[in-house]
């Protein structure tokens, strides 16, 4: 009895002494954890596959969780990458569609980050490229393209072709014949990026990941509320408003919207509106 | 048959009092819903990353009965004499071996399907927690095939196994051999393929090659039973290609155990 009280009270102080070291061994990781990424993505594709013999699969998830553990340090210490991260960040990304090419994350993460964060247009289309080959079903790999094309390459005819392309594939959405047309015709693009973005949101359901996209959308759709009263305005008067302030004077806007990045709205001849903020944080 | 069927039974019934076992499965459904957790850090291919976890999860398993259980209830029947008091009954050699593989067999095949339940266990939880628009691509279709082939992939093993463990006296070395077996298995296919390509100003030595289309011939493309990929993503795995595979299978299995056999009658256990 005595023995059986004297082990459980080694026992108890041993789970103690446990439960202190345990968030002391985590803050002592914490300082050698600096948002790096895995440089497993400089090993060659082929090696890469066949050393991962028959788990190509859960390779390609875990390489995901490394690259997903790396954009969001480096969110939580608001810091960004440098170029040479992004590179290597771009790396693992190519060769987890080596491993898994239909792994859709892989392609969503791509346009997520390299696209809209590291502006590395042509690594995000070359992978949106080979996604297509592996996903010749899905449409948003041709719209993801286009709407790089389009909106942060500025070739018009270019973007309005892939998601043209888009709409021939079963299973798009109704609106991408028209918005393909409007695209080659007007080249507006407030309304396009708030369907993107509203499609790039409707994909990803931890968006929490990634708040500055909800302060873009709430951008473009101020910026797209005004495009389309100035359409509305040019229907009724047959001619362009003076400005901004007149759309509201005449009830096309209830008011003036707020730019969440702080700048002023600027509507341009060709009813294209944009901010003076450039949709950027100001520096503080 | 019937003293075949007899050995299996005994071998079945060995391997299962083998505590190990309970431990892989035990450690085996842990590891499935730590992949139902992880999942939840995933964007949009959810089914697919509990299902790449799973699956494996499954394979490695039924792998620990080849590289491990097999071998040492093998070696254990030669060191401890037992082999004796079987081969003194009306059983050949050729059917003690065919026997323990069967036995082998029965036991890959239970540990496989405890798993695959685990499978639709934790493909049932993610799409609780999850919600169904994550789960629209899953094909038990595919994921049968995925798992039948899985498990002639290590009935295979099993058979390399026995192989070796009829050709060498060292348990060690037999394991050793049918890890690398497992290797080469899945690496051999890409090597090939890797070398059908013809890179400008990349010369291959010819003996490389020879060693390598040997190698084509006498170890297994287990690579070809890997589907796990296609499983997750819920894409079709033809039938035709099932049957040809479990053919395949049939075939290298009833090789190495024949070639074992004669091994085995010219090896002496005294």
């Amino acid at each position: 009895m005595k023995r059986s009280f004297t082990l459980l009270v080694f026992f108890s102080v041993l789970f103690a002494l446990m439960g202190v070291m345990t968030d002391k061994v985590h803050n002592l990781r914490t300082k050698y954890l600096a948002a790096s990424i895995s440089q497993i993505g400089r090993i060659p594709s082929s090696v890469l596959v066949a050393t991962s013999l028959e788990y190509k699969g859960v390779v390609a998830d875990m390489m995901f969780l490394n690259a997903s553990n790396f954009i969001g340090r480096n969110l939580m210490e608001r810091r960004s990458p440098q170029p040479e991260e992004w590179q290597t960040f771009y790396l693992m990304l190519d060769r987890m569609s080596a491993l898994d090419g239909r792994f859709l994350d892989t392609y969503v993460f791509a346009e997520m980050m390299l696209a809209w964060q590291a502006r590395m247009y042509d690594e995000a289309n070359s992978l949106l490229a080979k996604a297509r080959r592996y996903r010749p079903d899905d449409w948003r790999m041709p719209y993801y393209i286009g709407f790089n094309h389009f909106y942060f390459q500025k070739q018009y005819a270019l973007g309005a072709d892939y998601v043209m392309q888009a709409a021939n594939i079963s299973g798009s959405p109704s609106y991408l014949p028209n918005l393909a047309a409007r695209l080659a015709f007007y080249g507006s693009r407030s309304k396009t990026a708030l369907l993107f973005i509203k499609e790039l949101i409707a994909q990803n359901k931890q968006i929490e990941l990634n708040p500055e996209l909800e302060k873009r959308l709430a951008a473009f759709e101020a910026a797209a509320s005004i495009e389309d009263a100035a359409v509305g305005f040019i229907n009724r008067f047959d001619r362009r408003p003076v400005n901004i302030s007149e759309l509201v004077k005449t009830g096309f806007l209830s008011a003036v919207p707020l730019d969440p990045y702080g700048g002023e709205w600027r509507l341009y001849i060709d009813g294209h509106v944009d901010s003076t903020s450039n949709f950027v944080e100001r520096e503080k | 048959m019937r003293a075949v069927f007899s050995v299996a039974l005994l071998s079945f019934k060995e391997g299962l009092r083998q505590r190990v076992l309970y431990g892989v499965v035990l450690a085996a459904l842990l590891m499935m819903s730590g992949a139902v957790l992880v999942s939840g850090f995933f964007l949009r291919d959810i089914s697919k990353v509990i299902l790449d976890f799973s699956l494996a999860t499954v394979t490695l398993g039924g792998l620990t009965i080849p590289l491990f259980l097999a071998i040492h209830m093998l070696a254990r029947d030669i060191e401890r004499r037992t082999v004796f008091s079987l081969l003194s009954r009306p059983i050949s050699r050729g059917q003690y071996l065919f026997g323990k593989f069967n036995g082998l067999l029965l036991l890959t095949g239970l540990v496989m399907l405890f798993l695959s339940i685990g499978v639709y266990l934790s493909l049932e939880c993610g799409e609780f927690l999850f919600g169904e628009r994550f789960f629209v691509t899953v094909s038990w279709n595919s994921i049968f095939a995925a798992l039948f082939l899985s498990f002639l992939s290590v009935m295979i093993l099993n058979a390399l196994a026995v192989f070796w463990s009829t050709l060498t006296t060292s348990s060690f070395l037999a394991t050793l051999l049918t890890v690398f077996s497992y290797v080469i298995g899945h690496f051999v296919d890409d090597v090939v393929r890797f070398l059908q390509v013809n890179t400008t100003g990349v010369e291959i030595s010819s003996s490389i090659k020879q060693v390598v289309e040997i190698a084509k011939y006498s170890f297994p493309n287990l690579a070809a039973f890997d589907v796990k990929s296609v499983a997750a993503h819920g894409m079709v795995i033809p039938l035709a290609d099932v049957v040809f595979l479990t053919f395949y299978a049939g075939i290298y299995c009833s090789l190495l155990l024949t070639l074992a056999t004669i091994f085995f009658r010219r090896r002496d256990l005294a």
